[in-house]
C-alpha cells in the first residue's frame, strides 16, 4: 500500500510522537502513518518514545497483572483508608408529569398584562405575585383594581376546578367561610369566579405561617404556644358557633401577624387561614361522601380519617396535635406515608408532652393527652373551654425543677470526698434556655479542666449536689432549637453527678428517627456536620437560612446556617449524578428555583423543615463534564461555562424548560478548569483556563452584558491573566489570583486594561472575596484574612488550619462566616468573622470507629478531628477527655481486657490512657507502636505472614505504661490489616481455640489457634462473593458472613457437614459492614447502609429491620448484651438499646472482667 | 472493600460509556477524569486537591510496586498493606506542599518516603519480634533496597500504567502495542494476529506511548 504524499520528515515525525503539532499536521501525519509501516516504525523508536520502547521491553522481573487478586484488594483497602464513600446511586425519579406549576396553568386564563410588573388579571384583580401554590390552588397577591386594595387571592386550579361539582364546592365553603368576622379568622372580602376559574379574595397579612415559625423555631417558648394555642381555640370557638367547622388546622394554616414587637407574647395575633375545607354542619352535601378523605393526616381526627361525620371535636383534635408540635417539637403521630399516619391516629397513643419536654406543665401535657383522646367523647367538649384552660395555665406559676433530676443526681457511687457545688443561674431546672450552653468545669483554682457544649437538642440539669468545681455557663449565639436543661457533674468521683440526659425527641429536625425512639439511648458526637467526602462547592440560599454543600461522589448535604445541624433534603426528582459539584448549581434570585445542568427544579421546605426540590423541566443534558455558572440578577438568564473545551453557554432559564441561546467558544482551545469566580451581579466573570497551547494556566475574564437586545451578549475584556485560582470582587473591579504553584499570588485591578497590579503576595492558593467586599481571604500554609482599608489590603488575620494548602473558602452571603472545608477530613470548619480575632465555631468531631470498655462502663471514639473516651455511669455517656486530633485520624480504640487503659492512635502517635482515676490520664511514651489490647492481657500485633503476636506489657512503678521485650506468636494464616480496619483482629475470640481468616479466593477459614492455625473449615459465599463482615458465636459453634451485596450466610459448625442457614432481607443488603451474634448466639445483627437487621438464623428469618439516617461504619455490642453502639456516616455514634436482645444476653462464655461483673450501666 | 469495587466499576463504565468507539484523544476531557486527560500528567494531576479521580489512579499506579518492595523486604500481606497504607498517606498529606519542582525530583522524593517508611517498619519488627522466616541482615540491605528500586521503578510503573490505559483505547489498539512492546514480538506476527497492517501495529504502538508518556510524564522521564 502507498501513499500518494510523501514521508514526513524525521524532524516531523519526532514533532508528531511527542504531540506538540497543530492538530491537522498531527490527523494528517497520522493518516499517512497508517498507511506507511517505515514512517510509523521511526515514530516508535525515535527519541521521544524510545525511552519507553526500551523500558517496557526489559526483561520482567516481576509481572503485577492487575487482575492478580492481592493487588486488588490492597488498592481496594488503600482507598478505603482514605476518605471515600461511595453510596449507592439514587435513582433518578421523572416527576416530570407533575411538574406543571400553577403559573403555567393559569397561563391561558389569565387576561393578558396591562402593565409592567403585573403577572396579567383575573376579574377585578390585577395579579402580581404567586404567593404559594399546593395541589389544588394557588394563592397569589393582587390588587383590588376599584379599590385598589392589596389581597390574597385565592385561586382554584383550572384542572381541580374541572372535576364535577369541585368548582361548586370551593364556593360554597368559601361563602361559608366569608360569613365569618373574628379577629382570629381572616377575613374574606369577595368569593367570585372569572373566566371559569373560582377564587376568593382575602385580606392580606404580613408575617408568617406557624409552620415557618416551627420550622426556624421548635419547640417554642411555652408562654407563646400557650397564646397561639389559646388564640386558635378562640378562633374556632367562634366558627364552631356558626356550624362551621374547619377540618384543616395544621401550622400551615395558622398565621402569625407581623406585629411591631414580634417576640413579644402580648403582640401575638394569630388568623386561621383557609377554610377551604370547612363546610356547614347543616347543609350536608352529597360531593364529599365520596369517601375521599380531606384534610392532612397528621393532624387529622381518627373519626375524620375514617370518614366519619365530625364535629367541632375533630377540629380540638388538630389543635391537640399542633400544640403537640408547638411544646415538644414532635408530631404526635409522626410518619412519612399517609397510610402510616392514618394507622398510627387509629392504634398509637403518643407519648405525653411532658415526657418529651419537662418543661411542660403536667397541666397543660393532661390537656393535649385529653385533646388527642381518639374517642371525641373523651376530649373538651367546646373550643371555648379549651381556651379558656389555656388561658388558666399561662396564668400559673412558673414549675420548679423536675423531680427526676434529684433522683438521677443520686444514681452512682458518692465518695465521702464529695463536695457540693451549685450553678445559681441554672438553679432552677426550668430555664428555658435559647442559648448554646457550655458546661465550663474549673478546679478549685479556678483554672479550666473541661469544658463540654451541650449537643444540640441536649438537655441538662443541673444535679442540686454537685462537687467543688464551679462550672460556668457561658452562652453564645442562639440555636434553632431546643430548650437545654441544665447538668452538670465533674470529674473523678462524683462523675454520677452529671447526669446529662439527651432526649431523642429533641434531636435535630434531620434527623428523624423511624424506629422506636426509647431505643436511642444516646447521640454522641456533634450532629453539627455531614461532610463526609470533602465539600466542594457551598451553595447559599438567598432567602433561606440553609446551604447546599456538593461534593464529587456523594449526595450533597444540606445545613442550617444558624447553627449547623444538617437539614435533611428530598430530591426524589433530581438526577444525583447530575446534583454534584461542578454541576452548575444555581439558586434563583429568589431562592424559589434551583437550576442545574439536569433541569430547573421548584425548591421547596416541607412542613417538617425539609428541603424539598420538584423537577420543573429538564434541560438536554449536555455532555459537560464539569460545568459552574453564573445568572442573571433576574434569574431570567444563565451563562454555563464547561466542557468541551472552553465553551460558554447561554441559557433562558426563565421559563421551565431552560433554552440554550447561544454559545460563546473560547479563541482557542482551551479548557476550562474549576472555580470561577463572578461578580456579584454576574456582569463580570472570571474563568481559570488551561490554555491548550502554552499549557499554562491563565485567567479569562468576560463581560456580560445580559440586558442586551436578544438576550445577554459576551465579551472578552482585556487579555488573558497568568492564574489558575482566581477571585474576583463582589464590584468586579478587583482580581486576586496565583498559579498553581502558589507563584504569582496578586491583586489587580481589573477596572483598566492592561489590569494594574496593586499587591503581590507571597504565596496562595485558593481565595475568595467577601460578598460585602470587605475581607479577601487566601488559602496559604494558614488561611490568611485580608481586610480592605482605605490604603489597601492590610493582613488582618492568620488562621490556623490543618492541612496545608488543601481547602476550600466560602463567605455566607452576609460575610459574617468564613467556611473551610477542610479537603481531607472533609469537614466543614465555620469562624465568626464579627469577633476580633475570628472565632472559630463548631469543630466538628466524625466519630469512625468505636470500642466499649469490657466492663461496659467506658466507651472510646476515634475518627476525623478528635479521640474522646465517655464513661457510662449514670443515664447518658459523660465526656471524659477530648483530645482534638489535628491530623488526618485519630485511630482505634483499644481497651485492655481488665478496662483500666485504653489505647488510640492520635496523629500517628500512639498512646494510653489509664482510666482508673476517672480522669482519663496518659501513662504512654511517644515511641510505641501500634497498640491493640488482646484477651490476654498483652497487646496484639499482627505480624509475619498473618500471625498474631502478643506482647506483654505493665505498667512500671511511675505507671507509665510499658512493653516487655518478649512475644508469643499466637495465630497464624492472614489476620489482615492491624490498623485502619477493626474487623479481621476482632474475629479472634477470647480464650478460644478457634478464629476466623480469609483467604484470597474470599473463603472464609475457620482456623484451629492450638494446631496452628489448622483450618477446620471452608466456606464460599455464594457467587464467589468474598464476605465482607463475618463473625463467630461466643461458644465458636456458629459462623455467620455477609457478602458485599445479598444476603448473608449461618453456619452452624456443629453438625457434619456443617449445616447452611441463609439470611435473606426483603430489601437487598448492602455494603454491610459489621455483624454481632448475641450472647446466647440465636439472633444476628448486621449493620449495612440502610440500618441494621436483626435476624433469626435457625428460623432463617428477619426478625425487624432498624433504618437509620444513613450508612454504619462499625457496629459494637455493650458488654450488657443490651445495647449496642454503631458508629455513622454522620460522623456520631448512636447507643442503642435494642429490646428483642433482651432475651438473648447469655453472658459470654469467657469473661475477661477480672471478677467485675459487666453490668448493665445504660438506662433501660 | 466491595464499596470501592463497586465504584471502580462504574468509574471504568462511566468513562467507557463517555469514550465514543474509536477516539483515542476524547475531546470531552476536563478536569477530573483519569482516562481522558491529554496533556496534564499524573503528577500534575495529583497535586490538584479536588481530583480524586487522579488520586485513585496513582494508587492503583504504584500498589503494584510498592507491594514488590513489601515482598523484596518479604513483609506479609498485612505488613505490606501497612507500609502501603503509610507511604500514600505521607504522600497525600505532602503532597500539596511539594509544589512544583524539576523534573526527577518527585521520583526521587517519592523514593525517600518509601525507603523511610520501610526503615520505620522494619525497626518497629525487630522491636517486637524476629520470626524464623525473617532474616535481619536482609533487612538491613538498604543499599539492596536501593537497588531494587532503581532497577525495576521505571519498568513496573510503566507496564502498570499501560495495563490501567488498556481501557481506555481500542482492544486491536492496545493489543498492538502490548505484543509488539512488551512482550516484543515481531510486527508482522501481531499484524496478522489482529488483523490489521503492520503500519498500524507500529501506528497504535506509538499512539499508545504517546499518551502513556504524557500520563508519566515526570514520574519516570
Amino acid at each position: 500500500m502507498s501513499d500518494s504524499r510523501t514521508c514526513p520528515s524525521a524532524r516531523e515525525l519526532q514533532h508528531a510522537a511527542a504531540g506538540e503539532l497543530p492538530d491537522e499536521i498531527a490527523a494528517r501525519i497520522d493518516a499517512h502513518l497508517m498507511e506507511c509501516a517505515a514512517c510509523a516504525q521511526q515514530t516508535l523508536t525515535c527519541g521521544q518514545l524510545d525511552t519507553y520502547v526500551q523500558l517496557l521491553r526489559q526483561p520482567q522481573a516481576v509481572d503485577s497483572d492487575p487482575a492478580d487478586e492481592r493487588i486488588r484488594e490492597l488498592i481496594s483497602r488503600l482507598l478505603k483508608a482514605a476518605p471515600q464513600v461511595h453510596p449507592t446511586r439514587l435513582t433518578h425519579n421523572d416527576q416530570a408529569a407533575s411538574a406543571e406549576t400553577l403559573e403555567e396553568e393559569l397561563s391561558g386564563l389569565l387576561q393578558p398584562e396591562k402593565e409592567a410588573g403585573q403577572l396579567g388579571r383575573l376579574g377585578e384583580y390585577r395579579i402580581l405575585k404567586v404567593l404559594g401554590a399546593g395541589g389544588m390552588g394557588g394563592v397569589f397577591l393582587a390588587e383590588d383594581s376599584q379599590l385598589r386594595r392589596r389581597v390574597a387571592l385565592k385561586v382554584m386550579r383550572p384542572r381541580a376546578a374541572a372535576a364535577p361539582g369541585a368548582a361548586e364546592r370551593f364556593l360554597r365553603e368559601a361563602r361559608a367561610a366569608a360569613a365569618l368576622r373574628h379577629p382570629r379568622i381572616i377575613t374574606i372580602y369577595q368569593v367570585g369566579q372569572a373566566a371559569e376559574v373560582p377564587f376568593l379574595a382575602m385580606e392580606f397579612l404580613e408575617g408568617e405561617t406557624l409552620e415557618e415559625r416551627l420550622i426556624r423555631q421548635s419547640p417554642l417558648p411555652l408562654p407563646d404556644a400557650l397564646e397561639i394555642g389559646r388564640q386558635i381555640a378562640e378562633g374556632l370557638s367562634a366558627a364552631h358557633a356558626k356550624g362551621l367547622i374547619h377540618r384543616d388546622i395544621k401550622p400551615a394554616n395558622i398565621w402569625l401577624e407581623k406585629t411591631q414587637s414580634a417576640n413579644r407574647t402580648d403582640s401575638l395575633a394569630i388568623k386561621i387561614l383557609d377554610f377551604g375545607l370547612a363546610r356547614s354542619t347543616e347543609v350536608e352535601s352529597q360531593l364529599t361522601h365520596s369517601g375521599m378523605i380531606l384534610g392532612t393526616p397528621s393532624y387529622m381526627a381518627p373519626e375524620q380519617a375514617g370518614g366519619e361525620d365530625v364535629d367541632g371535636r375533630a377540629d380540638l383534635f388538630s389543635l391537640g396535635c399542633v400544640l403537640y408540635r408547638m411544646t415538644t417539637g414532635k408530631l404526635p403521630f409522626p410518619g412519612t406515608k399517609p397510610m402510616e399516619i392514618l394507622k398510627a391516629l387509629a392504634t398509637v397513643t403518643p407519648a405525653s408532652p411532658k415526657a418529651l419536654n419537662p418543661v411542660i406543665p403536667n397541666t397543660l401535657s393532661d390537656l393535649i393527652d385529653q385533646l388527642l383522646a381518639k374517642d371525641r367523647q373523651h376530649r373538651l367538649a367546646s373550643a371555648e373551654e379549651v381556651a379558656q384552660r389555656l388561658a388558666g395555665i399561662a396564668a400559673e406559676p412558673p414549675r420548679s425543677a423536675p423531680e427526676s433530676t434529684a433522683a438521677d443526681a443520686g444514681d452512682g457511687p458518692r465518695g465521702p470526698h464529695r463536695k457540693r457545688w451549685m450553678l445559681a443561674s441554672m438553679a432552677s431546672a426550668a430555664v428555658m434556655l435559647l442559648a448554646v450552653v457550655w458546661i465550663v468545669i474549673k478546679d478549685k483554682d479556678g483554672h479550666e479542666v473541661a469544658r463540654h457544649q451541650l449537643p444540640e437538642g441536649g438537655q441538662a440539669v443541673i444535679s442540686k449536689e454537685v462537687d467543688a468545681f464551679a462550672p460556668e455557663a457561658v452562652s453564645g449565639k442562639a440555636p434553632a432549637s431546643a430548650a437545654h436543661l441544665a447538668t452538670a457533674g465533674a470529674e473523678s468521683g462524683i462523675a454520677a453527678a452529671m447526669s446529662l440526659r439527651l432526649d431523642p425527641q429533641l434531636i435535630p429536625q434531620s434527623e428523624r428517627f423511624d424506629w422506636q425512639p426509647q431505643e436511642l439511648v444516646a447521640v454522641l458526637g456533634t450532629h453539627r456536620m455531614h461532610a463526609w467526602e470533602a465539600v466542594n462547592s457551598l451553595l447559599f440560599h438567598p432567602r433561606g437560612d440553609f446551604v447546599i454543600g456538593f461534593t464529587e461522589s456523594t449526595p450533597p448535604q444540606a445545613w442550617s446556617t444558624l447553627d449547623w445541624t444538617p437539614i435533611s433534603m428530598s430530591s426524589e426528582s433530581l438526577d444525583h449524578s447530575e446534583f454534584r459539584s461542578g454541576s452548575c448549581n444555581l439558586f434563583s434570585p429568589d431562592g424559589a428555583w434551583m437550576v442545574c445542568r439536569s433541569g430547573k427544579y421548584a425548591v421547596e421546605r416541607g412542613s417538617d423543615g425539609q428541603i424539598a426540590f420538584r423537577l420543573l423541566g429538564k434541560m438536554p443534558v449536555p455532555k459537560f463534564w464539569k460545568c459552574e455558572g453564573v445568572l442573571s440578577p433576574d434569574g431570567h438568564w444563565m451563562v454555563m461555562a464547561g466542557d468541551p473545551i472552553g465553551v460558554l453557554e447561554v441559557w433562558d432559564v426563565s421559563e421551565n424548560v431552560p433554552r440554550l441561546v447561544r454559545k460563546y467558544d473560547y479563541p482557542t482551545q482551551d479548557k476550562q478548569v474549576p472555580f470561577i469566580s463572578s461578580s456579584a451581579d454576574g456582569r463580570r466573570i472570571a474563568i481559570p483556563v488551561l490554555n491548550a497551547t502554552s499549557n499554562i494556566h491563565e485567567i479569562v475574564l468576560w463581560d456580560i452584558d445580559w440586558d442586551g437586545i436578544d438576550g445577554p451578549q459576551l465579551k472578552r475584556f482585556g487579555e488573558p491573566i497568568p492564574g489558575r485560582y482566581v477571585a474576583l470582587s463582589p464590584d468586579g473591579q478587583r482580581l486576586s489570583c496565583s498559579q498553581i504553584d502558589g507563584t504569582m499570588s496578586r491583586l489587580l485591578d481589573v477596572s483598566v486594561s492592561p489590569p494594574r497590579v496593586e499587591r503581590e503576595f507571597d504565596s496562595g492558593g485558593l481565595r475568595r472575596f467577601s460578598p460585602d467586599g470587605n475581607w479577601l481571604a487566601i488559602s496559604e500554609d494558614d488561611v490568611v484574612i485580608y481586610r480592605k482599608t482605605p490604603s489597601g489590603w492590610d493582613e488582618h488575620f492568620r488562621l490556623p488550619t490543618l492541612d496545608g494548602q488543601n481547602r476550600r473558602l466560602w463567605f455566607s452571603p452576609e460575610s459574617k462566616s468564613l467556611i473551610i472545608g477542610d479537603f481531607y477530613s472533609g469537614a466543614l470548619h465555620v469562624w465568626d468573622m464579627t469577633t476580633n480575632p475570628p472565632a472559630q465555631r463548631h469543630p466538628a468531631p466524625q466519630y469512625r470507629e468505636i470500642a466499649f470498655s469490657p466492663n461496659g462502663h467506658w466507651l472510646a471514639a476515634s475518627g476525623a478531628g478528635s479521640f474522646a473516651t465517655w464513661k457510662l455511669d449514670s443515664n447518658q455517656p459523660k465526656l471524659a477527655v477530648e483530645i482534638p486530633s489535628k491530623a488526618y485520624f485519630a485511630h482505634g480504640p483499644s481497651f485492655s481486657p481488665d478496662s483500666r487503659l485504653v489505647a488510640a492512635d492520635i496523629s500517628g502517635r500512639k498512646r494510653v490512657w489509664n482510666l482508673e482515676s476517672g480522669t482519663p490520664n496518659q501513662v504512654s511514651n511517644e515511641d510505641l507502636s501500634f497498640i491493640r489490647f488482646a484477651p490476654e492481657g498483652a497487646s496484639v500485633q499482627s505480624i509475619a505472614n498473618g500471625a498474631v503476636v502478643l506482647q506483654p506489657w505493665e505498667l512500671t512503678g511511675q505507671g507509665r505504661f510499658k512493653l516487655k521485650d518478649e512475644t508469643t506468636v499466637l495465630a497464624t494464616g492472614g489476620i489482615g490489616f492491624s490498623h485502619g480496619i477493626s474487623q479481621p483482629l476482632q474475629s479472634i475470640r477470647p480464650k478460644r481455640d478457634r478464629y476466623l481468616t480469609i483467604d484470597k479466593t474470599g473463603s472464609l477459614h475457620v482456623r484451629s489457634l492450638k494446631e496452628a492455625g489448622l483450618s477446620l473449615f471452608q466456606f464460599q459465599l455464594p457467587d464467589q462473593q468474598p464476605p465482607a463482615t463475618f463473625t463467630l458465636s461466643n461458644d465458636d459453634n456458629l459462623l455467620v458472613a455477609f457478602p458485599g451485596v445479598g444476603d448473608g450466610r449461618a453456619w452452624d459448625l456443629t453438625e457434619t457437614p456443617p449445616r447452611e442457614y441463609q439470611l435473606k432481607s426483603p430489601k437487598t443488603l448492602q455494603n454491610p459492614t459489621c455483624c454481632l451474634l448475641t450472647g446466647d448466639g440465636n439472633l444476628c445483627l448486621v449493620a449495612h447502609s440502610r440500618g441494621i437487621d436483626i435476624f433469626d438464623w435457625s428460623k432463617e428469618k428477619l426478625v425487624r429491620r432498624i433504618p437509620y439516617p444513613g450508612p454504619i461504619l462499625q457496629m459494637i455490642s455493650h458488654p450488657d448484651g443490651l445495647h449496642v453502639a454503631t458508629a455513622n456516616f454522620n460522623g456520631t455514634i448512636y447507643i442503642l438499646r435494642i429490646p428483642e436482645l433482651a432475651e438473648h444476653t447469655a453472658k459470654p462464655l469467657d469473661s475477661h472482667m477480672n471478677g467485675e461483673t459487666s453490668s448493665s450501666v445504660l438506662p433501660d | 472493600m466491595p464499596q470501592v469495587q463497586l465504584s471502580a466499576t462504574q468509574l471504568v463504565k462511566s468513562y467507557t460509556a463517555l469514550a465514543p468507539t474509536g477516539s483515542v484523544f476524547l475531546k470531552c476531557d476536563f478536569f477530573s477524569t483519569p482516562m481522558l486527560s491529554t496533556s496534564v500528567s499524573l503528577l500534575e494531576r495529583i497535586k490538584i486537591p479536588e481530583d480524586h479521580a487522579a488520586w485513585e489512579r496513582f494508587v492503583h499506579l504504584y500498589t503494584p510496586f510498592l507491594d514488590q518492595i513489601a515482598q523484596y523486604l518479604r513483609l506479609d500481606e498485612a505488613e505490606a498493606a501497612d507500609l502501603l497504607q503509610d507511604v500514600f498517606l505521607h504522600l497525600m498529606h505532602k503532597l500539596p506542599e511539594f509544589t512544583y519542582q524539576p523534573t526527577g525530583s518527585f521520583r526521587g522524593w517519592l523514593k525517600t518516603v518509601t525507603i523511610n517508611k520501610c526503615r520505620e517498619r522494619l525497626r518497629q519488627r525487630r522491636g517486637t519480634v524476629d520470626l524464623n522466616n525473617v532474616d535481619p541482615n536482609h533487612l538491613a540491605d538498604e543499599d539492596g533496597l536501593n537497588a531494587f528500586w532503581d532497577s525495576h521503578h521505571a519498568r513496573e510503573v510503566t507496564v502498570r500504567a499501560l495495563r490501567l490505559m488498556q481501557t481506555e483505547f481500542q482492544e486491536k489498539t492496545w493489543q498492538a502495542c502490548w505484543q509488539h512492546i512488551v512482550e516484543d514480538r515481531p510486527a508482522a506476527e501481531v499484524a496478522e494476529q489482529l488483523g490489521i497492517s503492520v503500519a498500524a501495529v507500529y501506528t497504535y504502538s506509538s499512539r499508545v506511548l504517546k499518551r502513556l508518556r504524557q500520563e508519566l510524564r515526570d514520574l519516570i522521564d
